[in-house]
């Protein structure tokens, strides 16, 4: 069964960064005790999204190949312009 | 994509251009007339559609002489910013010493060309083996693509590996897959191109 514990410490651990409260030593064990999860968690979702982002590029490529040149490409300058616009 | 694909050249007609694409067209329409040149890495799958921005442009040029060198700077100096603080001596003692040099348009940063010149046998290869882009009147030339490819995945970051993916995606029914597996080898991944065919 997955264990929701790690969301529930993070969720907790940004709450606790928010109020700007210090952190009990009970509240520090408890991420400590689940470090491991934790840190599991992470790299099973990095893996999850690093997957996803191939899946897209995959179809994005398909979208790239059956459609003209005049018109990816008009989408794809009015992209690319965007990440250089000047102030 | 409309192209056409030989093993020397591609074609790439009614592409709209971004800024990126003119500034490097900009750039190599003067390069040509001094040196052989050819672009490599993350701007050959932007120029093909790849939607994901780049601060650099490398460019590999052929060995050349600082007298060379210093006839292409006087040439550029107008339009250009070298961003090395170092003057034409000192930017092609670094070329020399195989680093690279940057340079932008007049006030701007970026995008920049990473300019470097060819250091081993292996980039000699991709100067000697470039392919040549045809955008409507237009022309530049780049890596072949499968080396290019297999070199991706040798640096292997997720960025790379998506550039990878994407123009093994574009090109899968052009390109020779014994000359990505040639280079696989080569770069000792062949581990990373078993999971990535």
């Amino acid at each position: 069964m997955k264990s929701n514990t790690g969301p529930n410490i993070l969720r907790f651990k940004i709450n606790w960064i928010i109020s700007g409260e210090e952190m009990k030593e009970s509240e520090k064990k408890k991420f400590d005790e689940n470090r491991e999860q934790i840190l599991k968690e992470l790299q099973e979702e990095k893996e999850r999204n690093f997957k996803q982002k191939i899946e897209f590029v995959r179809l994005y490529a398909e979208w790239i190949k059956k459609t003209p040149n005049k018109e990816w490409s008009k989408q794809h300058s009015k992209f690319i312009n965007s990440m250089y616009k000047k102030d | 994509m409309e192209i056409e694909y030989s093993k020397a050249s591609i074609i790439l007609r009614n592409k709209s251009l971004s800024d990126v694409d003119k500034f490097v067209l900009d750039f190599v329409d003067i390069l040509k007339n001094h040196f052989r040149y050819v672009i490599v890495s993350g701007y050959v799958a932007i120029l093909f559609g790849r939607s994901r921005g780049t601060e650099d442009i490398d460019i590999l040029i052929e060995k050349i002489t600082k007298s060379e060198f210093f006839n292409f700077v006087s040439e550029i100096e107008e339009k250009y910013d070298f961003l090395n603080p170092e003057d034409r001596e000192g930017l092609y003692e670094m070329l020399s010493e195989n680093l690279g040099i940057r340079i932008s348009k007049k006030n701007e940063i970026i995008p920049n060309i990473e300019f470097k010149i060819i250091k081993n046998e292996v980039e000699k290869y991709v100067l000697d083996n470039r392919l040549k882009v045809g955008l409507d009147k237009n022309l530049l030339y780049i890596s072949p693509i499968e080396i290019q490819l297999a070199y991706k995945l040798f640096l292997g970051s997720e960025k790379d590996i998506m550039d990878a993916v994407y123009l093994y995606e574009l090109f899968q029914n052009n390109i020779q897959r014994d000359e990505i597996e040639y280079w696989a080898k080569y770069f000792k991944i062949q581990d990373k191109l078993d999971n990535f065919w």
